[in-house]
């Protein structure tokens, strides 16, 4: 037996083979196609968009990556013959884009990193595993004029203004500065800096003083708003949202029940059981996103090749079709 | 006083439209040529209105009319008949517009139970990309709507037994042309600008999921015509589905489904 024919035979071949004639099969793909849009419907109805992100789901639009491919490779001498040399360029392309995309969005799948991070003004915050120290350095915010959004409207959080002066400092030294905001990001190094939209806010100190001048100061983060003791009481406190000054209220906790026991404002301590109980340190924080995409080179030349593909499939059937229908007026019926 | 004009105009262009529809439908009926010029004359005349309105509400708000759910339908509406014009200038047939114009005229009518308060521009809005997108969706969508008036006809026609409805297949193949390339750049900026603004390309988001859903039916339209040669009917019926899709997409979603996307009111 000759070499070539012992590799024909090859069991691997074989397997190859098999599985390639599956694959490039249309009555493969369109069943494989009809699935994913049927997959995809359910999903959406389904109240966990996470299941897009699944093994399942990935490998589903792989296949259908694989059966594009492979078909492509297939049709080559057909549409070469019927249609010629420009058809096959767009529909390569165009297919070779959307392959490009798939395994874009797989790879993204599995790499990369994404830190959401919440950082506050004229504070450094360290991320493990980032090569720096974020410092944000001020956070410039303009709210809209109250009535522009209807009271219970999803976009009442958005802020006309949300600018985040940012410095990132490398080895103890700044490093890069720069201005993110919601719709502009940062860019360095291949990882994005963006300010969340809807995570922004105050954080603040209550200082609270005994009879005898002692101090206690009690640091207030929203995200995880703290319990404390003035006497014997318990407390909570947290920010009045609102135009105007900044206005902390005191509640406290009676049975289960919470209870308010009053409002401080900048220079308007609250007395209470011998206590005074006063507004510190105010500062500004925002949620940032921190990311590398890996893929996004992927996705970027993927897109373009389908776009180019479906221009240059376009404009050369256009001209085609100019040609024929010279050559043979009066062909199309135009008046039905 | 802007607030009148626009009412005034508005309501004119449903009129024109109404008055070219029926002149369209008795044109198709006598089969009369000659009516079917006049009814796209008159559909001319309301278009411009209709352009004429948007322009004084781009002037008036400060932004491109593309903010609030009534300006969004109403411009969408604009690029059903404006792209059935286009058509119209190249093939002079009598039966599109009757299939197509009631397209336009079910959003003209839509849109007169929206609000057409004027709504500032928010600051996340005001983005080339953003607009790019919403232009090219709806040109997808506007031009998917003359596949599906376009596969009614030939339905129609080949249901009667009259010759000739092969102008409607080839007229619905190239628009499905058209739509699949402007969706598929509506997708694709779509994606750009939510990473810009959400830092995220691709949310799976409903309304997300469910253009993605039409792009994929838009696909197998075009690869069941290139690939399998498939033609006239089953075509005509897979261009249907794809329209209830477009239209599911483009209304349905809002009301059935929780999402962050939509328009800006």
């Amino acid at each position: 037996m000759k070499a070539r024919d012992k590799l024909t035979h090859h069991p691997v071949t074989a397997a190859f083979k098999a599985v390639f004639s599956f694959f490039s099969s249309l009555k493969t793909a369109i069943p494989l196609l009809v699935i994913t849009i049927i997959v995809t419907i359910g999903i959406s109805l389904l109240p966990t968009p996470d299941l897009f992100r699944s093994w399942w789901y990935l490998g589903l639009l792989g296949l259908n990556g694989v059966s594009l491919t492979f078909i492509t490779i297939q049709h080559i001498p057909l549409i070469l013959r019927k249609k010629g040399r420009n058809a096959l360029i767009g529909v390569v392309v165009t297919h070779l884009g959307i392959l490009i995309l798939i395994v874009g969005a797989i790879y993204g799948g599995m790499s990369g990193f994404r830190y959401e991070v919440r950082v506050i003004e004229d504070e450094m915050t360290i991320v493990p595993g980032l090569p720096f120290v974020i410092h944000l350095e001020k956070l410039e915010v303009e709210e809209y004029p109250e009535g522009t959004f209807a009271p219970s409207s999803q976009q009442s959080a958005l802020k006309k203004k949300q600018d985040s002066h940012i410095t990132l400092v490398k080895n103890g030294q700044p490093w890069v500065s720069f201005v993110a905001k919601p719709g502009a990001p940062g860019y360095v190094d291949g990882i994005t800096v963006l300010p969340a939209l809807n995570d922004i806010g105050w954080t603040f100190e209550v200082i609270i003083t005994d009879g005898q001048g002692r101090q206690k100061i009690i640091p207030v983060k929203p995200w995880s708003p703290p319990v404390f003791n003035v006497g014997e009481k318990p407390m909570m406190v947290h920010n009045l949202l609102g135009e105007g000054e900044f206005t902390a209220q005191l509640l406290t906790m009676k049975d289960a029940e919470v209870l308010p026991v009053g409002v401080i404002t900048q220079g308007h301590p609250l007395e209470m059981d011998g206590f005074s109980i006063s507004l510190g340190d105010i500062r500004r924080y925002t949620s940032l996103m921190v990311y590398d995409r890996p893929h996004a080179p992927l996705l970027v030349t993927g897109c373009l090749a389908m776009m180019l593909g479906l221009i240059w499939h376009f404009y050369f059937r256009h001209r085609e079709r100019g040609r024929k229908k010279g050559t043979s007026r009066g062909e199309n019926d135009t008046h039905v | 006083m802007y607030e009148i004009v626009e009412q005034l105009l508005f309501y004119l262009a449903i009129l024109l439209y109404v008055i070219a529809w029926g002149w369209h439908l008795r044109g198709w009926q006598l089969g009369s040529a000659k009516q079917t010029a006049t009814a796209i004359r008159i559909l001319w005349v309301g278009w411009a209105v209709h352009v004429f309105l948007m322009g004084i509400r781009w002037y008036q708000a400060g932004h491109i009319p593309l903010i609030t759910a009534f300006e969004f339908v109403v411009f969408f509406a604009m690029l059903v008949i404006g792209v059935f014009l286009l058509f119209s200038l190249k093939e002079k047939n009598r039966m599109l517009g009757v299939f197509l114009l009631p397209v336009g005229l079910f959003l003209m009518f839509y849109a007169t139970l929206l609000s057409r308060d004027i709504q500032p521009e928010l600051a996340i809005f005001n983005s080339l990309l953003l607009k790019f997108h919403v232009l090219t969706t709806l040109l997808g969508y506007a031009a998917w709507s003359t596949t599906f008036a376009a596969s009614i006809s030939f339905l129609y026609l080949e249901r009667k037994g009259k010759s000739s409805p092969g102008l409607f297949d080839r007229m619905a193949y190239r628009a499905a042309f058209f739509a699949f390339c402007f969706l598929t750049l509506g997708i694709i900026t779509g994606a750009l600008w939510g990473d810009r603004v959400f830092g995220q390309l691709w949310f799976w988001d409903p309304k997300e999921t469910w253009s993605f859903i039409t792009w994929l039916i838009f696909l197998a339209y075009l690869h069941a015509r290139y690939t399998l040669d498939w033609k006239g009917r089953r075509a005509a019926i897979l261009a249907i589905i794809g329209f209830l899709a477009v239209i599911f997409t483009y209304v349905g979603v809002d009301f059935l489904l929780p999402q962050i996307h939509g328009t800006q009111s």
